[in-house]
């Protein structure tokens, strides 16, 4: 029988999208699935809300509610412990969003677990776990086998589950703790700054994302591509060398160590396709490649590719559309 | 007072390789490059060298020491951290820490940090870019029980306080740790430095310390719990529709186009 204990995370007072992915996996190799949740007087928690989810308990951990821990964690990696080691779970799942990056590990090593990060496929045969995962940025998969007796703990990547639900006919069982923790802290989150309004529109919710590269040159290049973005309602987006470069945000960085999207339509503009940038934009149901290296990465996934100067290019491209539109 | 940094690093292959030049080794269940290009110090690795030396430049007395674990160590490779301007090089060489399974090398750098001495700060590229786990200075911090500061892009001493601003997906945060503690390093730190010729003649003198696993008193061979059972390169089956066009202008109509018929704009 095999026991799975889910770290959800809480989005306005609802699951996670990305935890909902957890669930879903869970559902398919699990007789049982507990949600644990750690929640302050902060969260609005609606326990008519969570009792329906898929889920045969739910924890609910009630963690001092302290902005200086944002970042760190060491709350919930000491609430998350004391469940772990207070029940019998074959297998522990967190989404590999930026918290699951941080606390997923911090738990796992803690406890003496091991360990596997931005899981892509999990499956069950005879007391063994097959995880599979991408590796060097995306180049290759490997595939790893653990037994369940070992009680691992997964970071699952986020978007890749299907949209289907679960069929559901159970009503959870749910448990407050109240966590008391009266550690020091050693580190401290003293500010913190968003740079959402520099997005209009986000680049994860984005049908349409043009997306510029090292291959631009310049950060005058991106003017360009903002223009083109507000013209067909899309975001603009950028990969790690055009970053690093300084000529754009590091908030707009779509790759392996940046965002991960999904949108419609991607249009690529002087990016060569690391792997690293791939790991960040494959998923996309739709991509253009415009590039003056015809041998370049990023046509291997792309649906149309357009060789040549991507100046002169996206301008008529642009004159195009704004024609088109009239018509 | 002179503050004690350890920098984390690890030789990887170029995980920027063209994908092509990639193969699969089935004997060693790994990758490989076709042209035996040499393999590089994991390139967020030097982004934490970088953060270490900026340190220095910001007029700090720092001591900086570089621990690499793994095994088949290229000599030209591993100096490029000494030729950057770290101090010292401490190699442990060890056929089981090219393992899957990262806990054998969380303990072995664990032990390696305790027995080389009182460091103040330990950084750590952000995830290796061959496995892309990103979980050792994790495992390292809760091994050693110490504060753990994941993604930093820049840091700063103040007093004996570390004042490290941390990339968040929305924006950045600034977190305050006490010392010791653990700091993984991302690339929005910016481009490492390029060695000057002086680094490089002091490093070819430097002699990389040598610790082996016995002196650290680890059992080998170590038992692992995972166990890799295949590595492939997935197959892309996709065909790329070429847009035509006499010139740069027509390809931008055509795009546009193209892209209006399939409903795509």
């Amino acid at each position: 029988m095999i026991n799975t204990l889910i770290v959800g995370e809480m989005n306005n007072g609802k699951l996670s999208e990305n935890s909902f992915d957890l669930l879903k996996i869970s559902d398919k190799i699990s007789d049982q699935t507990s949600l644990v949740l750690c929640t302050t007087s902060k969260d609005n928690i609606s326990i008519d809300e969570i009792k329906i989810l898929p889920v045969d308990f739910i924890y609910l951990l009630k963690t001092p509610s302290l902005d200086i821990d944002n970042g760190i964690y060491d709350i919930d990696t000491y609430a998350l412990s004391l469940l772990l080691n207070s029940k019998d779970y074959n297998l522990t799942l967190f989404s590999k969003s930026e918290y699951g990056s941080v606390v997923a590990p911090r738990v796992a090593f803690r406890n003496n677990k091991k360990y596997l990060s931005d899981c892509t496929g999990i499956s069950l045969e005879e007391g063994l776990f097959s995880i599979e995962r991408p590796i060097y940025g995306g180049v290759a998969n490997a595939v790893y086998e653990l037994s369940v007796n070992i009680s691992p703990v997964f970071s699952i990547r986020p978007g890749l589950q299907d949209l289907d639900d679960i069929n559901n006919n159970k009503i959870a069982e749910i448990e407050e703790m109240e966590i008391q923790f009266n550690e020091p802290h050693p580190a401290k989150m003293i500010e913190e700054y968003s740079n959402d309004s520099l997005e209009e529109i986000k680049l994860e919710d984005a049908k349409i994302i043009i997306s510029g590269g090292r291959g631009l040159g310049n950060e005058i290049a991106f003017e360009e591509l903002k223009k083109l973005a507000n013209l067909l309602g899309g975001a603009l987006g950028a990969s790690r060398a055009a970053c690093d470069a300084g000529w754009i945000d590091h908030s707009l960085q779509i790759g392996l160590t940046g965002k991960t999207v999904t949108p419609d339509l991607y249009i690529s503009v002087g990016i060569s396709g690391a792997s690293q940038h791939l790991a960040g934009c494959s998923m996309s149901r739709n991509i253009v490649a415009i590039n003056n290296d015809k041998d370049a990465n990023i046509f291997n996934v792309a649906r149309f590719g357009v060789i040549g100067d991507w100046n002169q290019i996206i301008k008529s491209f642009i004159s195009s559309i704004e024609d088109l539109s009239l018509k | 007072m002179t503050i004690e940094i350890a920098v984390l690093a690890k030789q990887v292959l170029d995980s920027e390789t063209p994908s092509h030049l990639f193969k699969v080794n089935a004997d060693s269940n790994n990758l490989e490059i076709d042209d035996n290009s040499p393999p590089i110090v994991n390139g967020f690795d030097l982004n934490a060298t970088e953060a270490a030396l900026r340190l220095r430049d910001d007029g700090h007395e720092v001591n900086i020491t570089v621990i690499m674990a793994g095994f088949n160590f290229v000599n030209e490779v591993i100096k490029k951290t000494l030729s950057m301007g770290a101090d010292n090089l401490v190699l442990i060489e060890n056929e089981s820490l090219i393992s899957c399974d990262s806990s054998f090398t969380v303990e072995v750098l664990s032990k390696a940090i305790n027995k080389i001495g009182n460091f103040d700060i330990i950084l750590a590229g952000r995830h290796a870019s061959d496995f892309d786990n990103g979980h050792v200075p994790i495992g390292i911090a809760e091994k050693l029980k110490l504060p753990i500061i994941t993604y930093a892009s820049d840091i700063k001493i103040m007093d004996s306080i570390l004042r490290i601003k941390r990339v968040i997906p929305s924006g950045y945060q600034f977190i305050e740790s006490q010392l010791p503690c653990v700091v993984t390093v991302s690339n929005e730190i910016g481009e490492p430095r390029y060695p000057n010729l002086r680094g490089i003649m002091t490093a070819t003198k430097k002699q990389p310390k040598i610790i082996t696993i016995n002196d650290l008193e680890i059992e080998t061979p170590y038992e692992k719990e995972i166990n890799l059972t295949k590595v492939f390169i997935p197959k892309i089956d996709l065909d790329t529709e070429y847009i035509k066009g006499d010139d740069e202008s027509e390809l931008g109509r055509n795009l546009a186009m193209r892209l209006k018929e399939e409903g795509l704009i």
